[in-house]
């Protein structure tokens, strides 16, 4: 990805990093998903028998500049609330991204999806089967859902501060593609925390494949 | 006629001693000698000013049916939200760290919630038949008792605000949660009903509510010697910033 007359990615006025190569009517970060980019994997393992599949490992980069999603952000995501249950219950998208929120039951039942959380105060109001709102979340951070009218609705809406992102898989493994060469920290979330979380500094080289292990344990 | 006499002077009294008409009423117990009372009222109120449901009216049937559904559509119960916690910031009166004393059980139905302030002490016992190993790693409240015996209890700091969920070292689930509150006098209050925080000193404060799920309330308010001050505090989300 890395070419020899000079460094891959430059500051754009607006502070986003654009690719040398960036698309015409906007320069934007190699989008995960897309081409070339080194590939970042590993497992997690805990102390227990703890699952950790309700879990994100990310990468924050130590230069600020990088931590602007893409531009154009990827395209938004969507949330099922059929049944009154969020679906999926955690969603992992990355800052700039949007949500929408369809109320998709087959009987007339009317949502109200919230969110007190400091990364995004909203309220969607109350809407019925059929309609759907959106939401973009323009920080970082877990957002936890919540409906107004059902007791046991809940969910959260992981906000990564990059495309670069994972969710850990049932059997701990984790797999973060297409990440631009650079000084990283790599991070975890857990939604149920019982571990202290995982920071890991990493240097990306260009479309190399790297492995980062996490053993999580108790303090 | 006598005793309607008495019992109406009394009332008067009652009124006249809790500062009635003048910041309201707390005909329960009135302040010391120069100190004031606050009594807070905690309300939640479900979601208000929404638009009518435009493609369906539901029935009074399905109205009915709906509230008293349980499983997934189990409703919120804004009549009697629980999980409220009140407490005051800043004012004159002086106040000592707390003790709060929170007793475990091994897999708990549903984790209890305590209350509790920024400098208080958790004592927190094994109230199980068998031993017990508790730790938090809720931020900036990261801690680990090691193994409690049946009945024994360990202090535990609690130095910073925010929730923490107490979880056993063997079977990783939470078995209690305490919010720290960031002021003072913290206490659990469910919705609908009041707390009297009595014999304080007068002044300016600021009192505050917060819920797990649903935005908080604060507000300010300036207390007078030898009155109780009454007010609410709202919780619900018609406070958050509405998408359209």
């Amino acid at each position: 990805m890395r070419r020899d007359d000079g460094p891959a990615y430059e500051e754009h006025p607006d502070r986003a990093l654009c690719h040398r190569d960036g698309h015409a009517g906007g320069c934007t970060l190699p989008a995960a998903g897309g081409g070339g980019g080194a590939t970042v994997s590993g497992k997690v393992t805990s102390e227990s028998e703890v699952p950790l599949s309700e879990m994100v490992v990310y990468l924050e980069p130590d230069d600020d500049a990088l931590s602007m999603a893409t531009t154009p952000p990827p395209p938004a995501a969507k949330i099922s609330q059929k049944g009154a249950k969020f679906d999926p219950p955690l969603l992992i998208i990355s800052v700039g991204q949007t949500v929408d929120f369809l109320n998709d039951e087959d009987r007339p039942v009317e949502h109200n999806v919230f969110s007190n959380a400091p990364a995004k105060k909203f309220d969607l109001g109350l809407y019925p089967p059929s309609e759907h709102k959106s939401v973009t979340f323009d920080k970082p951070g877990a957002v936890f859902l919540y409906c107004s009218i059902h007791r046991f609705m809940d969910g959260v809406v992981y906000v990564c501060p990059t495309p670069f992102h994972s969710r850990v898989a049932a059997d701990g493994t984790y797999k973060i593609e297409h990440v631009p060469p650079g000084k990283y920290k790599l991070r975890t979330w857990q939604r149920r925390k019982r571990f202290p979380e995982k920071i890991e500094a990493l240097d990306v080289a260009s479309d190399a494949a790297q492995t980062m292990n996490l053993e999580l344990r108790r303090p | 006629v006598r005793t309607t006499g008495t019992l109406i002077l009394a009332l008067i009294l009652a009124l006249l001693a809790t500062g009635c008409g003048g910041g309201g009423g707390d005909d329960s117990v009135a302040p010391a000698k120069g100190k004031a009372n606050l009594k807070v009222t905690v309300v939640a109120k479900p979601k208000t000013g929404a638009k009518p449901f435009k493609s369906y009216q539901p029935t009074e049937a399905e109205k009915a049916e709906a509230a008293a559904s349980k499983g997934d559509f189990e409703l919120v119960d804004y009549d009697h939200l629980e999980g409220i916690v009140v407490w005051l910031e800043s004012g004159g009166t002086a106040h000592t760290p707390g003790n709060v004393k929170i007793s475990v059980q091994p897999k708990p139905q549903k984790p209890p919630l305590f209350a509790a302030s920024v400098g208080d002490t958790a004592s927190i016992a094994n109230g199980g038949g068998k031993p017990v190993k508790l730790y938090s790693v809720s931020e900036g409240n990261e801690f680990d008792l090691g193994h409690l015996a049946p009945g024994a209890a360990k202090d535990q700091p609690l130095k910073s605000p925010g929730l923490i969920e107490l979880l056993d070292g063997d079977t990783f689930e939470v078995v209690a949660r305490i919010y720290v509150a960031p002021g003072w006098g913290a206490r659990i209050v469910p919705a609908g009903e009041a707390t009297t925080f009595r014999d304080l000193d007068p002044g300016e404060y600021r009192v505050a509510a917060w819920h797990e799920r649903m935005p908080g309330d604060e507000k300010s308010v300036t207390l007078v010697a030898d009155r109780t001050r009454e007010m609410n505090l709202l919780i619900g989300v018609n406070a958050l910033p509405k998408v359209e």
